[in-house]
């Protein structure tokens, strides 16, 4: 296939807070290409923001740690100046945040909120030329009208459209790589679906790589060609989608997967939930951050509670879990340890 | 928008006749007879009746007021035959204890009060809202605590310490300035300004603080909205994406305060007035109230609710014009 857009390694990011070091992410490495879409899933807290936040660029602050490598097509953004990571924003890496209601500024039309997206990156476009290119992009993602809503203000938009506005803005200089954070989350059921449509649409027509942050494993389901489960600020499975739901490979993705209600299960069926609560990132337990959690420790023994367990190829897939390949056999066979 | 905006004044004009009929009112229950108080030396209680049917003070309250409305509008006639004069409009009413023309009064001591409230409210605006930006760019370090304790020295410093402080390092130690004298802007602006520039920092010192308070939580507030953050991953440059969205966001409420301020301070900054010698209407409220000259308080009185009332009617339009969202609901 082809080559990496995108390569991740051994990325750390630690924030000092008046209550010591939070670490938010932990030795991340993966890699995405060109036309490829990488969902990220796992619960608040489990680092996915914060890594979108790095690829961005938007770790600056003085009390961020920052460590490992970004590289966006051999450019190196750790460490780079902030003013060449700027000319990168909005043009080869846009991103979509969660809530379209506070996500464009109430004061300005939102033509001239998608254009100024446009004029940053090409300072030398005149104001027809930014107009036309608004127009164009504001038709591409589905909103009606647009040479009328060009010069409406967000409130008069539903939510709906607000996140096709949003859209338009990542989409108007054609990035390499769209992060879309948590794109539906904040809209109802109906426009979920149209928003989702959109952006696999776009992607097809104009191969760009997608990393789509979420929680939501049916999101994953209908979009993602791979998934990276995230748990305390590490990935704990990489695994192509189809592999994912049919036989997951981490006890953390099983658990997650079964907290998901199908179709077909009964009415009354209690939802599965995984017992316990994420770690606070202030103390992230020793060994395996998950293994407080964990249903199936108990067939690795006492490993779990000392080693922390690095990422490790299982059939196709990548896994940082103790248990061997027969016990996650064992596992989707939803066999459980004695205790 | 061109119907918020009669609609929003005509607001303001039913409050005005609401202010005017208070005041009228507040003022006639006063314990103070005018007639007495311009009966002048010799007085006879005849004297007293006489001049009370001569003010028209011995009409019911109702005729006064309008009486004293149709001043503002038609003008005002007082006395008969050779002793006859009158004020035109808007005539706001005659002091006997000055011989004057209300209205007069109040002309002359508007132009000291207009120079100090402009001066001082471009530089404390300038001084807050510069000092509010720092702090809250840097919020936590050095420049923030610096910025913030300035502010907290302004405010709790009173005005006529400052006042003095100042007249005591700039005229009398440093000797940069001669003592102030108010000279018109039209006859000498270098005297006219020479004259102001200690009391626009006395005002703007004092008012200052509020405003880099407000910038400062304002803009902390606005850096955190998804919007600014959106600007930010556009890649907008960052002192784009302050003064387009951070500042702009935090704006409206410093625009607001602005406007009241002004308003209070055209009313008259007594102790600013008093300490620097400004013939302005502060002084001139101050006089009046000592010497219990009834017309010019109630003059004032009356200027100073128009002003705060006229502004509240500006600061609400130009919130329409700042904000789309307000428009929409009008």
């Amino acid at each position: 296939m082809s080559k990496n857009i995108l390569e991740v390694n051994n990325l750390s990011v630690s924030f000092n807070t008046s209550d010591g070091q939070v670490h938010a992410v932990d030795n991340l490495s993966f890699n995405i290409k060109a036309g490829e879409v990488l969902g990220i899933v796992g619960e608040s807290g489990s680092g996915k923001s914060v890594t979108a936040s790095a690829i961005m660029g938007l770790l600056t602050s003085g009390n961020v740690n920052l460590s490992g490598s970004i590289k966006l097509n051999d450019f190196e953004i750790v460490g780079a100046k902030d003013s060449e990571v700027r000319k990168l924003r909005g043009s080869d890496i846009a991103m979509v945040f969660q809530d379209p209601l506070s996500s464009l500024n109430p004061y300005y039309k939102i033509g001239v909120q998608i254009g100024e997206a446009y004029e940053t990156h090409h300072p030398d476009a005149s104001k027809a030329e930014v107009r036309n290119k608004v127009i164009e992009v504001m038709k591409k993602v589905g909103i009606p009208e647009a040479e009328r809503r060009i010069d409406s203000y967000p409130h008069e938009f539903s939510g709906g459209m607000r996140q096709r506005v949003v859209i338009a803005i990542a989409l108007i200089n054609d990035p390499k790589i769209l992060i879309a954070d948590e794109p539906t989350t904040a809209l109802d059921v109906t426009v979920q679906a149209q928003i989702l449509d959109l952006m696999r649409d776009l992607q097809k027509t104009s191969n760009t790589s997608i990393i789509l942050i979420t929680h939501d494993l049916g999101v994953v389901a209908e979009m993602v060609d791979r998934v990276l489960v995230m748990y305390a600020g590490r990935a704990v499975e990489v695994s192509d989608i189809k592999a994912i739901f049919s036989a997951p490979i981490h006890p953390y993705t099983k658990g997650l997967l079964n907290a998901v209600r199908s179709l077909d299960s009964a009415i009354r069926e209690k939802l599965a939930t995984i017992p316990g609560t994420p770690p606070s990132l202030l103390n992230i337990p020793q060994g395996c951050a998950f293994n407080p959690r964990c249903s199936y420790k108990q067939w690795a023994g006492d490993k779990c509670l000392v080693q922390k367990p690095e990422l490790h190829e299982i059939g196709n897939g990548l896994t940082a879990c103790h248990l061997s390949k027969t016990d996650i056999e064992r596992m989707n066979k939803d066999e459980l340890p004695v205790v | 928008m061109a119907r918020f905006v009669v609609r929003r004044l005509a607001f303001m004009i039913f409050l005005l006749a609401i202010v005017s009929i208070a005041t009228f009112l507040l003022f006639s229950v006063l314990p103070v007879d005018p007639a007495s108080l311009s009966c002048g030396q010799h007085c006879t209680p005849e004297k007293i009746a006489a001049n009370r049917i001569r003010l028209g003070y011995d009409q019911p309250l109702i005729n006064q007021y309008f009486t004293f409305m149709k001043g503002i509008f038609a003008g005002r006639s007082y006395g008969e035959g050779a002793q006859a004069f009158s004020c035109p409009a808007p005539s706001f009413g005659y002091s006997y204890y000055r011989g004057q023309c209300v209205t007069e009064m109040i002309t002359n001591a508007l132009p000291a009060t207009i120079s100090l409230t402009i001066g001082s409210a471009i530089i404390w605006l300038t001084m807050g809202i510069g000092l509010g930006v720092i702090s809250a760019m840097n919020k936590g370090k050095i420049q923030d605590r610096v910025s913030t304790g300035l502010a907290i020295f302004g405010l709790s410093m009173p005005t006529f310490f400052i006042g003095l402080l100042l007249i005591y390092v700039f005229i009398i130690w440093l000797q940069i300035f001669p003592f102030p004298s108010y000279t018109h802007f039209l006859d000498n602006p270098f005297k006219w300004a020479q004259a102001l520039v200690l009391p626009w920092f006395t005002v703007a010192i004092v008012s200052a603080a509020l405003y880099t308070r407000l910038t400062r939580d304002g803009m902390l507030e606005t850096m955190s909205e998804d919007y600014v953050r959106l600007a930010i991953a556009k890649g907008l440059p960052r002192r784009k994406v302050l003064v387009r969205y951070v500042l702009r966001g935090a704006i409206t409420p410093i625009v607001t305060i602005a406007g009241l301020d002004i308003a209070v301070l055209l009313g008259g900054a007594i102790i600013t007035e008093s300490v620097f010698g400004l013939p302005g209407m502060g002084r001139l409220a101050l006089n009046s109230v000592t010497d219990s000259d009834l017309p010019v308080i109630v003059g004032i009185t009356l200027i100073t609710a128009f002003f705060v009332v006229v502004a509240n009617a500006l600061v609400d339009i130009l919130y329409a014009s700042l904000d789309p969202r307000v428009r929409l609901e009008s």
